[in-house]
């Protein structure tokens, strides 16, 4: 069938077409992320001292938008969702490492991605973030041999949220459909009563 | 108001998701599977001949006679849809059935099922999966890791029935050594990182 | 709303198109732009069967580095050699190096387009050099961290959240768990 996807994995996209996608799909990602003001560093801080909660609604919507999209396209039979690439889990270092991102995040300003987009816009800051990154994935290629042992302890294997709570995945969508609009509501009500203190672009 | 549209489709498309039942619509060929009968893979049965042969088992050819004279799965006897009528098919054994792909044996299948036999499969794919997975696997490009160790498993089950597996680039097959790159051919885009990090 | 005037003043004609507009026009909403980056995540999925990332390049621009500097260093690494191609060039030549310089080209269109590209530091009401000593010690503890978790808010947060990857949220929780509990400590940096 030749409208199945993922194109790349059925051959319909050979490994020179995938490097053009990549760039392409970059720069879409990259576009609408700076559409949102995640290119700006105050804003992305501001997220964590509750004045603008952008961040959270441009994820969430991001996140449910393709959640929904990967959901029914595998439903119509468009898509073969099992050939999609579902990294493992490694629960303790990615939690570890999730503790110390979101503190690196907050005082560095900017998280990878958004960094890139910064650089884009002339921000001198966000070229130090990138350095530092650098830096920082250097060291961890160093160690890499002393901490192994920790960063591979409690692996999961592949695994997602509804194999690990043993629900229909239909449920865990509407579910997480729920949480994110809620979340939306809530998000709304805290940026209206903190008196709307949104970053505005500089 | 842009986010009200937003948030009623959100709720829309996510809330139908409650609806969706648990079997997904597509098998992991991604080809639509047909609930009205029952599928095994060439694999699968592949590695039942190899550990208990035909024992048991009822392998069903539906193909012309000279197909058949070619080449047949070992144990098969070849039957044509007109004569299931007359043949007495062993009632305990399971029975599959085989053809070039996969079309009429699914007429045979309830034909079979209405008659009373009670383990009646269809060979998913028909003889082009046979040929394609047992016989001659080759790995697809871009496949994941896993696909790397149950490859083994089918060179196995390839000689096994005499077939011969197209080798895979040697790259997948040696162990990891500096990445070969053979000039001018760009690289798979699955190259995983130490404890399977891709990003 | 005042981007109709601003739009007024500033109609592209042939001589506007390739000059910056001069005032800064507001952002997006944030869920429309959600959706966007949420259709090109799904783009991502269909047509390649992965998601997007951003950190996992980072991996790949430093082991070239490592590799240009000290070849025999980066190929007796346990963590770079599975990174590293026949050259460093070949190094970067992956799927993620190419995203992400798309994501640097998209994101420097964006802030073209809008008036945004401003040369400068933000959060320097610290100080220019407190303010870069931070970036670039929080860029220093983020990088050591997407390896520790394995990607980062892109790979992980939005591609693993969409695919309800049970690790992904996991860091997600953790991530701003993380920023939260730390936020006090560089009050003065942001508000």
């Amino acid at each position: 069938m030749d409208l199945t996807a993922p194109f790349y994995q059925f051959g319909a996209l050979g490994p020179g077409s995938g490097l053009v996608v990549a760039v392409l799909i970059g720069a879409a990602f990259g576009f609408f992320l700076e559409r949102g003001g995640l290119g700006n560093g105050r804003k992305l801080a501001s997220q964590f001292y509750l004045n603008d909660l952008t961040v959270f609604k441009v994820m969430f919507t991001a996140i449910l938008t393709a959640l929904l999209g990967l959901f029914w396209l595998g439903q119509v039979g468009v898509l073969d969702t099992s050939l999609i690439l579902l990294s493992p889990t490694y629960l303790v270092p990615q939690i570890v490492g999730g503790l110390l991102f979101g503190a690196g995040f907050v005082i560095g300003g900017y998280c990878p991605g958004t960094s890139c987009i910064a650089v884009a816009s002339g921000k001198l800051d966000a070229l130090a973030v990138f350095g530092g990154m650098m830096a920082g994935i250097l060291v961890y290629g160093e160690v890499y041999p002393s901490i192994r042992p920790f960063a591979e302890s409690t692996s999961m294997g592949r695994i997602s949220l509804p194999e690990l709570l043993s629900v229909r995945p239909g449920v865990m969508v509407a579910a997480v459909t729920m949480l994110a609009l809620g979340g939306f509501v809530l998000a709304d009500r805290i940026e209206k009563r903190r008196g709307n203190r949104l970053v505005q672009p500089e | 108001m842009i986010n009200r549209l937003l948030g009623f489709t959100a709720l829309l498309l996510g809330g139908s998701a409650l609806l969706v039942p648990d079997r997904p619509a597509v098998d992991s060929a991604g080809t639509p599977s047909p609930a009205h009968h029952d599928l095994v893979a060439a694999e699968s049965l592949a590695a039942r001949i190899m550990a208990n042969g035909t024992a048991g088992l009822t392998l069903v050819d539906l193909r012309a006679p000279t197909a058949f004279d070619s080449y047949h799965i070992p144990g098969a006897v070849r039957l044509e849809a007109g004569e299931l009528g007359q043949a007495r098919l062993p009632e305990a054994n399971t029975i599959v059935l085989y053809d070039d792909a996969e079309s009429s044996a699914a007429g045979v299948w309830l034909l079979l099922k209405a008659q009373g036999y009670a383990s009646v499969y269809v060979l998913s794919g028909g003889m082009a999966a046979w040929k394609d997975e047992v016989l001659h696997p080759a790995l697809p490009p871009g496949m994941a890791r896993e696909t790397e160790a149950r490859f083994g498993r089918q060179m196995e089950l390839s000689r096994f029935f005499g077939g011969s597996p197209v080798p895979a680039p040697a790259r997948r097959i040696t162990p990891p050594s500096p990445r070969p790159d053979s000039a001018g051919k760009k690289k798979e885009s699955f190259d995983i990182g130490p404890g399977g990090c891709f990003y | 709303m005042t981007t109709a005037a601003i739009t007024e003043v500033n109609r592209p004609t042939v001589k506007t198109v390739v000059r910056q507009r001069r005032t800064a026009a507001p952002y997006m909403n944030p869920y429309l732009a959600g959706v966007g980056v949420g259709l090109v995540l799904l783009t991502a999925f269909v047509t390649m069967g992965h998601g997007v990332g951003a950190s996992g390049a980072v991996v790949s621009i430093v082991g070239a580095g490592v590799q240009a500097v000290a070849p025999a260093h980066a190929a007796g690494s346990e963590f770079f050699q599975p990174y590293l191609g026949a050259t460093p060039v070949r190094t970067l030549d992956t799927w993620l190096v190419l995203e992400l310089a798309g994501i640097f080209l998209g994101g420097f269109a964006s802030a073209w387009l809008a008036g945004r590209v401003k040369p400068g530091i933000t959060g320097r009401r610290i100080g220019a050099s407190p303010r870069l000593l931070n970036a670039v010690a929080g860029g220093t503890i983020m990088g050591f961290a997407t390896r520790l978790a394995r990607g980062c808010t892109s790979g992980q947060g939005l591609t693993g959240g969409a695919l309800l990857n049970v690790g992904s949220w996991a860091f997600m929780l953790a991530l701003f768990a993380g920023a939260y509990l730390v936020a006090h400590l560089v009050r003065r940096q942001w508000t």
